[in-house]
């Protein structure tokens, strides 16, 4: 009866995931989204936390992210989720020119749009892995345990992590980042690890 | 004997703070007035060091001719809003690409498909690839290595193969001929030789045995001399020294370094000035994008639909190298589709990592967080046997950091949280392990038997694990790539570990 009722709650759970995925979307990390980058050279050595705090300071409430660019770390990049104004423009190039002391135009600042990285691409290399993994280790399992039973059973209780950890970001709203799939392969890993123990325990207790 | 015992103990764990030392502190040697490390650096993978960012966009000549299309697509918009549903993601996409015809949107998509097909060729499988549906800018990650710039050297080539009669111009191959393109490194009297090797289609190698027939070196055809510019444009993929040999190797034509000037006697003909009707040899000219590569003869007929072609030959490993990484770009551009839009890289910078020094040590603290409660877990149900378990553990933890410095894997972010699971692993066998030594009065033989039987479980624990990590191993993908081989190597430390120090030291105890 206890076990109905986990499975009822743990369906209707994955029905939200997937209904809030169809029509609100995975929320995504800027890196994924898409959004407008700035890239300036400075001339001089910068720091990424100096960077932060002027594009903080000129930027805001919107989202941003600073990186590195090129390897003579006078060279940055933003990225921000909204489209980046002139005044916002003037506002970075007075700030750099006033920190570092130099003479930067806006004119030498690139200005780009970026578009977003579907996640389908980020999902879809961890297919094949997966997959082949998870046929051979069902197949492990099957002469191993000698029938189908132990097989379906780690195959939804793999089902069930996954599906959880998919809709602690559906549901949840957590960001999908670069953490997601590393998250999403131990998770997996997990999984087989302990279920594995868990069968060579009972098997051990059968004997 | 009890002392003896004890005396092992010690000395078994002392070669574990000893393991633990070097691994976690290093070992440093004095080099040039500087403490240099004896142990290998990490390789760390793009996601952690930084990678590739690459923009590429449609040439403005392209733009140019695509404009009337761009024009046409807007009537054809208006008959038909359905279209656009399939292709946009975001509302303000779904705007921009009203402008643009259906027909435009595949050729960008189509161009897309062709430069992962190409990258894919190259075996590099760590890239990201965003198309813009309104311009057909392309965004492109790859990952930063000693081949990136080689690779991004050719990328954007339209990749147009012709074989073509050298004095009608009638097109005699194309793409759509070619089966595969395979490069080899030869050696031969001291030298390498990196030859190419184009393999036709079976209606290709028809088409390619009725060319080296109609072709022979004997086949001429008569022709009035007018004076020509002979100069040949070459790109730089076309600037390798080219000898072109036929599969059978009995053809040969030697160009320069400079220009593909061929030592044909069609040539030579070409070149002289004459008003008078000559007979000059058949030759065809086999071109890349309207880029002349050669103009040859065959002497024999080539029955086996492979076109054999020597890229360069060279004593210096260098020059190999070079031409070897030029020698695949050309394959993985003639073995897929050409590009349907020409592009250019308008942007090609190397960026840092987006995960930053805190993010890491954040990610770092979790795992030690997570060690530290499996420690205290095994501690307080083991008591002193679980403090021991957690001194094997962070020995293993060493012995496996120094193995993945000496076997050169790749630390990516994935390899990172693997390394986490490594702990987590080898803590099953510690508790499998201890929790069948708990009671005090076992005799040596049941300490050993019920070790035996620990190893053993432990050993079929592992074994779907071992599976998961064999097959990501043999991706090319970074990441999956360095998640398996992590893996595999905790599966292999482990149990070498525990074979050794862990018997060792339950026989001792």
């Amino acid at each position: 009866m206890n076990k109905k009722i986990i499975y009822i709650a743990l369906a209707v759970v994955f029905v939200i995931s997937i209904i809030i995925t169809a029509t609100i979307g995975l929320r995504v990390d800027l890196n994924y989204a898409q959004g407008h980058t700035v890239t300036f050279t400075v001339g001089k050595e910068i720091k990424i936390e100096e960077i932060e705090k002027i594009a903080n300071e000129v930027f805001g409430d919107s989202k941003f992210i600073v990186q590195k660019v090129e390897l003579f770390n006078d060279s940055a990049l933003i990225k921000c989720e909204e489209e980046i104004t002139a005044e916002q423009l003037e506002a970075l190039c007075n700030k750099l020119n006033e920190k570092y002391e130099v003479e930067l135009t806006t004119d030498t600042f690139e200005v780009n749009y970026v578009t977003n990285v579907r996640l389908r691409n980020i999902v879809e290399p961890y297919f094949i892995p997966i997959g082949i993994s998870t046929l051979l280790i069902v197949t492990y399992y099957a002469v191993r345990y000698k029938g189908a039973k132990k097989m379906l059973e780690l195959l939804k209780y793999l089902v069930i992590a996954e599906g959880l950890l998919y809709s602690l970001y559906a549901i949840g709203r957590v960001q999908v980042n670069k953490l997601t799939m590393p998250i999403a392969l131990v998770v997996y890993a997990l999984v087989v690890t302990g279920y594995t123990y868990y069968c060579e325990l009972h098997k051990e207790s059968k004997q | 004997m009890k002392a003896q015992k004890k005396l092992n103990v010690v000395l078994i764990v002392l070669v574990i703070i000893l393991i633990s030392i070097i691994s976690f502190v290093g070992i440093y040697h004095l080099d040039k007035n500087q403490m240099v490390s004896m142990l290998p650096d990490y390789i760390l993978g793009t996601n952690i060091s930084g990678y590739r960012k690459v923009t590429l966009e449609i040439k403005s000549s392209e733009i140019e001719t695509n404009s009337e299309s761009i024009t046409l697509g807007e009537s054809e918009e208006n008959t038909d809003e359905s279209t656009n549903e399939n292709t946009n993601e975001t509302s303000d996409e779904q705007e921009a690409e009203s402008t643009v015809s259906e027909e435009d949107i595949k050729k960008y998509t189509k161009s897309a498909e062709v430069i992962k097909a190409r990258l894919k060729s190259l075996k590099v499988d760590d890239f990201t690839i965003s198309v813009e549906g309104s311009t057909g800018k392309i965004e492109l990650t790859l990952p930063e290595n000693d081949q990136t710039d080689t690779i991004l050297s050719d990328l954007t080539q339209v990749g147009k193969f012709e074989i073509s009669d050298t004095h009608t111009g009638d097109v005699l191959m194309t793409n759509d001929d070619i089966r595969n393109v395979s490069v080899e490194k030869n050696e031969s009297y001291g030298y390498s030789l990196i030859q190419m090797n184009i393999k036709f289609t079976s209606g290709g190698s028809r088409k390619f045995k009725d060319i080296t027939r109609d072709y022979n070196e004997n086949a001429v055809i008569e022709t009035e001399n007018t004076v020509e510019d002979t100069e040949n444009d070459t790109d730089e993929s076309t600037e390798n020294a080219v000898e072109n040999e036929t599969s059978e190797g009995t053809t040969q034509n030697e160009t320069s370094d400079e220009t593909l000037q061929n030592e044909t006697s069609s040539e030579e003909s070409r070149e002289g000035e004459s008003s008078e009707t000559e007979s000059t040899a058949k030759t065809v000219t086999l071109k890349i994008d309207d880029t002349e590569m050669l103009s040859t003869g065959f002497s024999d007929i080539v029955d086996n639909g492979v076109l054999a072609l020597t890229l360069g030959s060279s004593i210096d490993d260098e020059q190999i190298k070079d031409s070897l990484y030029s020698g695949y770009n050309i394959a993985a551009i003639l073995e897929n589709d050409p590009l349907p839009i020409e592009y250019e890289v308008t942007e090609n910078v190397y960026v840092a990592s987006t995960i930053s020094v805190n993010e890491l040590l954040t990610i770092l603290g979790v795992i030690i967080a997570t060690a530290l409660i499996i420690s205290i877990f095994l501690i307080v149900k083991f008591k002193m046997k679980g403090l021991l378990a957690t001194i094997l553990s962070v020995g293993y933890m060493a012995l496996l950091l120094i193995a993945i410095r000496y076997t050169n894997v790749t630390v990516s972010l994935e390899g990172i949280f693997a390394i986490g699971l490594a702990f987590v692993i080898n803590s099953v066998f510690n508790y499998l392990l201890f929790s069948k030594l708990k009671n005090n009065g076992l005799s040596k033989d049941e300490r050993i038997e019920k070790y035996n039987d620990s190893i053993k479980k432990y050993s079929l624990i592992l074994i779907p694990v071992l599976i998961l990590s064999v097959v990501c191993c043999f991706t090319n993908w970074d990441t999956i790539y360095s998640f398996g081989m992590i893996l595999f190597w905790t599966i292999v430390i482990s149990l070498l570990y525990n074979l050794t120090i862990t018997n060792m030291l339950v026989r001792n105890k």
